[in-house]
């Protein structure tokens, strides 16, 4: 059998594991700085030999949940699960095991938690080291004898069976998994490193001085520069100030950008597009003109190109460079200031791409959507700017 | 949609009864669901009648939830555009020209039958007359009658 893992050893996966998951906030925030049980409670496996311990989060006097480690490396992996809002209290279970296994006068000198059917627990009530009786926790049902020859087919509903007998000859190859890992962790996390960390709360920042977190997508938006320590996104929404005058929202959002200020009726007036008591929307046969009055609201300080049949490169592109976009699709205008796309996808589906939209709709409100579904959506035109001066 | 996807940030905010929004010939679009907090609507998600994600999007300045689902305080907003000889019909959430401009719209019925639909977007309305022909344009449909309020 591959060597049981030590507490202190136990104690640094349970570090290392869950802080690893604040980092990635698949944690929530309730469990960053959470104290974590050094010694906790040991699981055992019906055979008699250590599974895992069950370690108790704790903030304060309040309790977080808890969280299953290995310590035999049968069970393949370092983390077996974290429960939340859940109290595990070892005192008050075995008092209250006590007072079950009194109802049926059983004699016993020892009482051991023991995972009678993984992930299910028991108390094992045991004298001079034989079992006299076995209760599931709190149900305090007595649980079954185990069968002396068991069919090969999944285990009842209510059913003891040995999770080291039934891993059988692939326990040995769940050991090597569980090695695999801790040597993984023990690469970047020395006995230095680790030696300088204070290891009893999970601690997302301390983890994050040395592990990189590779995301399962990407995204960006407008910044204020190119810097990425800058704030973002660097955008606001306008209303369109009448039903018709998407076009002259956009391209107020557009210019504001750009830091040039226009009202939405100047921007309408260069653009052709009537006055607030009689407005009118940009014919289709107008569309060219558009790159030709943002020059002139620039003072021609902006190089404007219009693209038809814009893609998503030319949107990620512009992005990725920190510029904003007008985006026309039937019958509607729109500013876009950034984008998302995954980088994994469930089987037979593409990934999900989505625009980071600024819409002047609704009148006198306008919305910010993110994120707008990319492949469900016509994209007609989209309008870039660059400053060549700059 | 991929995990990670960030919807608006909203603290406390929550889903709201889904509203039908309907193609303006015939049929639903989409399925519309508010996002809201206490008696705002601080935004919504849209689903196509698919199940396919639309989009998801927080509005610029907070709506008054009854204003987005009450058709009789719908039908108050876009009184300020009825002529007095007019009626209104049945409100219908739906979109107007492009299907991101999400509106209600109430039809207005003179003698001679529908005469205009007025759209209301939260306080905001404004009203197409059905005579109106003009090209097709990237603001909607056409010119209007009157702004979009206040």
């Amino acid at each position: 059998m591959a060597e049981l893992l030590g507490k202190r050893q136990t104690q640094e996966l349970a570090f290392l594991e869950l802080s690893a998951l604040r980092l990635a906030d698949v944690l929530p925030q309730s469990f960053e700085r959470a104290r974590i049980a050094r010694a906790g409670t040991v699981i055992f496996d019906l055979t008699g030999v250590p599974l895992f311990r069950r370690l108790p989060l704790a903030k304060g006097r309040g309790k977080v949940g808890y969280a299953d480690i290995a310590v035999n490396p049968v069970m393949g992996e370092a983390l077996l699960g974290v429960t939340s809002g859940v109290n595990w209290n070892q005192a008050e279970l075995r008092e209250a095991a006590q007072a079950a296994a009194r109802r049926h006068r059983w004699r016993f000198d020892t009482i051991r938690f023991v995972a009678y059917s993984f992930p299910k627990i028991a108390a094992q009530f045991l004298l001079r080291g034989r079992e006299v009786g076995m209760l599931e926790l709190f149900s305090w049902q007595p649980v079954p004898e185990q069968p002396q020859e068991r069919e090969l087919t999944e285990p009842g509903n209510f059913e003891r069976w040995s999770y080291v007998e039934a891993a059988g000859r692939s326990g040995a190859a769940r050991a090597g998994r569980l090695e695999e890992r801790i040597g993984l962790w023990r690469e970047t996390f020395t006995p230095r490193r680790l030696g300088a960390i204070d290891m009893a709360r999970i601690d997302r920042t301390a983890l994050s001085r040395y592990v990189e977190l590779r995301p399962l997508w990407e995204t960006r938006k407008l910044h204020y520069t190119t810097r990425d320590a800058d704030h973002s996104p660097c955008f606001e929404v306008r209303g369109q100030e009448t039903s018709v005058w998407c076009v002259g929202a956009s391209s107020q959002m557009f210019l504001e950008f750009w830091r040039y200020e226009y009202s939405q009726t100047r921007i309408a007036n260069e653009l052709g597009l009537g006055t607030k008591a009689n407005p009118n929307g940009l014919p289709y046969n107008r569309v060219g003109d558009v790159p030709i009055a943002l020059e002139a609201l620039s003072s021609k300080a902006m190089d404007v190109v219009m693209h038809t049949n814009p893609s998503w490169s030319l949107f990620r592109g512009e992005i990725r460079a920190n510029r904003p976009l007008i985006s026309f699709v039937p019958g509607h205008s729109r500013a876009v200031a950034g984008y998302y796309s995954g980088l994994l996808s469930m089987a037979g589906m593409p990934p999900f791409r989505g625009l980071l939209v600024y819409d002047p709709w609704p009148p006198n409100s306008g919305a910010i959507t993110q994120w707008e579904n990319f492949d469900l959506q016509t994209y007609q035109y989209a309008y870039t700017a660059k400053l060549p001066l700059v | 949609m991929g995990s990670g996807v960030v919807l608006p940030q909203a603290a406390g905010s929550a889903p709201g009864e889904p509203l039908p929004v309907f193609n303006p010939g015939a049929g639903q679009y989409s399925w519309l669901v508010p996002l809201v907090y206490e008696d705002a609507m601080i935004g919504f998600v849209e689903i196509s009648t698919t199940g396919s994600f639309l989009r998801s999007a927080s509005f610029g300045t907070a709506q008054s939830l009854s204003a987005w689902t009450n058709g009789a305080e719908i039908k108050a907003v876009a009184e300020r555009h009825r002529e007095p000889d007019e009626r209104f019909g049945e409100p219908q959430l739906t979109y107007d020209g492009a299907p991101t401009r999400t509106a209600w719209a109430v039809p207005v019925f003179g003698n001679g039958g529908l005469v205009a639909t007025i759209f209301v977007t939260g306080a905001d309305a404004y009203r197409r007359d059905a005579v109106t022909e003009s090209a097709p344009s990237i603001d909607g449909l056409g010119r209007c009658r009157g702004d979009s309020g206040s």
